[in-house]
């Protein structure tokens, strides 16, 4: 297994029965970036108040880049930049200001030009004091509060709040770099939209229980794929491809285009498609929204029981 | 933990304009107005009930240095300096609740030093306004016609103050119990009131003198140094409580979950 920038081991802190995060076994690789995904209230924020040092387990073991959150907090945060959820701006600082702080606090003078460039980047005005900033201006000034000393390890709780598509994609494009860099990100979100992008792992957790944690790509060879076939003049019955493996579904429409539907390896299909003449094939991107979705909607493991919902063929 | 505690302090520099001009007001203002009805207070004094004789710490009120103790030492400048050490203490809790605590908490500083910055910033704040009450007596206290060294206004300035950042702490340490801002605020007032009242009925009622032993009003003299002699002892105990009670605050908030 990888190194981790993040292990934990039946890490809990509930705040009424199935409330909060229980039993998390995380395991967050160095380098990577890793989306934490679940719905509102899922227990998202309750995992990463204890990864960094806002709250105690009540049970488990947790090791953040090596350390224990809870009994290393000031050393940990040396090399930990957190966004928190909501996360105001100080009213009374301007960004400059709040640099210049933070730059003192940390005994690192380059976090001020460190903390400009970002703000250049990011189209942040640094003149402007807390209580003027909207609510996206605020998400990046957290932003940049978190990434300004370098850290190895960012946690990131719903970043990309308020903020535009544009914008979206200028911060998942610094996350990606930090990750390439050999850092670490780990950023929550109730949508795995937010996350695809630039994400390598993925965990997902639900009613305070991680119910999956998985490469991205393995998310993707999990997940339901789409292929229309088109045989020309030939008619040819969903019944052709019984005892293809992989597949889950076939339907014939009334012009004769057969949409299959599978998981996992495509060899064997594309080889039956190719005794049946097929003269045409036109692949669906992968529909990585519906496996998560069924997560949501709590349907269990997506290997095992996730199913796509019937489509209309048109 | 000091650059922190000054940023804090900047950042209330509003709290600490008004509570230093409210200072210099009631000192000046009081004190200048002394001669234009010395003669009135004379008989005024000697009918004053003994309840409200207590209130204001019976003081000579017909002296001019009675006159300071009474109007500047024995209520509104304890509760100008006490309402600004509540209002830096119960900062804590309102920082969290806010969640401006989030900024702070996830840097490289220990949850000791960030209580401590807070603890300093009572300090700091009940020291400014110190000096404001002492500057205005000293201001005020020659157009009252009292002949008042400077060293028995600082020495009844101090206990006041210490009085102040007791508060103050009190303050602190149920922010840092509960992160809760109303809590907080309700429970330094709260000591105050009961200082007060412990105070005033221990110098009332014989059988309640053992409450002013406890009372932390009762400790800061209402300008005792004034008149009379300064009590050290007094001023130790409102050193040590604070001590004591601000390492408490500073304990638990190292162990407390921050809910951020």
């Amino acid at each position: 297994m990888a190194s981790a920038a993040v292990t934990s081991s039946d890490l809990t802190y509930e705040y009424a029965p199935g409330v909060g995060a229980v039993g998390l076994d995380l395991h967050v690789p160095t380098g990577t970036v890793y989306g934490f995904l679940g719905p509102n209230g899922a227990g998202k924020s309750t995992a990463i108040r204890m990864l960094t040092s806002l709250i105690k387990p009540q049970r488990g073991s947790v090791s953040v880049l090596g350390m224990d959150p809870w009994s290393d907090g000031p050393a940990l945060h040396h090399r930990l930049g957190v966004l928190a959820s909501d996360q105001p701006a100080p009213r009374h600082h301007t960004g400059g200001s709040l640099l210049a702080l933070i730059a003192k606090l940390r005994e690192r003078p380059e976090v001020i030009r460190h903390g400009h460039e970002l703000a250049e980047r990011l189209q942040l005005n640094l003149a402007k004091k807390g209580h003027e900033l909207s609510l996206g201006n605020r998400q990046k000034l957290g932003l940049v509060t978190a990434l300004v000393h370098e850290p190895d390890l960012v946690i990131l709780d719903e970043p990309t709040n308020g903020l535009d598509p544009l914008l979206q994609r200028e911060i998942g494009l610094v996350l990606r770099e930090l990750a390439d860099s050999g850092r670490t990100v780990m950023l929550s979100s109730h949508s795995l939209h937010d996350v695809e992008a630039v994400a390598d792992h993925v965990g997902f957790i639900r009613d305070a229980v991680l119910v999956e944690q998985l490469p991205l790509d393995a998310l993707a060879q999990r997940a339901v794929r789409r292929v229309r076939f088109r045989f020309g003049a030939l008619t040819v019955p969903a019944s052709s491809f019984d005892g293809v493996p992989n597949i889950e579904r076939v339907d014939v429409a009334d012009d004769g285009e057969v949409i299959v539907q599978y998981r996992g390896a495509v060899a064997a299909l594309l080889t039956r498609a190719g005794e049946l003449g097929a003269q045409t094939i036109e692949a669906h991107p992968v529909e990585l929204e519906e496996t998560f979705l069924a997560l949501y909607r709590g349907e269990g493991h997506v290997n095992e029981e996730t199913a796509m919902a019937p489509r209309e063929v048109d | 933990m000091r650059t922190l505690a000054i940023d804090l302090l900047r950042s209330r520099r509003v709290l600490l304009l008004g509570v230093c001009g409210g200072l210099l007001l009631v000192s000046i203002g009081y004190l200048a107005l002394y001669p234009s009805f010395d003669d009135q207070l004379q008989t005024f004094a000697e009918d004053l009930p003994d309840a409200y004789k207590a209130l204001i710490g019976d003081a000579d009120l017909a002296s001019p240095a009675g006159y300071i103790r009474s109007q500047v030492y024995s209520l509104m400048a304890p509760l100008l300096i006490s309402g600004a050490g509540i209002a830096a203490g119960s900062s804590l809790a309102r920082s969290e609740r806010e969640k401006t605590l989030a900024t702070l908490a996830v840097l490289p500083l220990s949850r000791r030093r960030l209580a401590g910055a807070w603890w300093l910033l009572i300090g700091l704040i009940v020291g400014v306004c110190g000096v404001a009450a002492f500057v205005g007596v000293v201001v005020g206290s020659p157009l009252a016609g009292a002949d008042v060294g400077i060293d028995r206004i600082l020495l009844a300035t101090i206990p006041m103050t210490v009085l102040g950042a007791l508060v103050g702490t009190v303050a602190l340490l149920v922010s840092s119990l509960t992160g809760t801002p109303g809590a907080a605020t309700g429970v330094g007032w709260l000591t105050v009131a009961a200082a007060f009242l412990a105070n005033s009925l221990a110098e009332l009622l014989d059988s309640l003198s053992w409450l002013g032993r406890l009372s932390p009003w009762a400790w800061h003299g209402a300008g005792q140094a004034i008149t009379g002699d300064f009590d050290v002892s007094s001023l130790l105990l409102l050193v040590v409580s604070n001590a004591v009670i601000g390492a408490v605050a500073v304990a638990v908030f190292d162990r407390r979950n921050l809910h951020l």
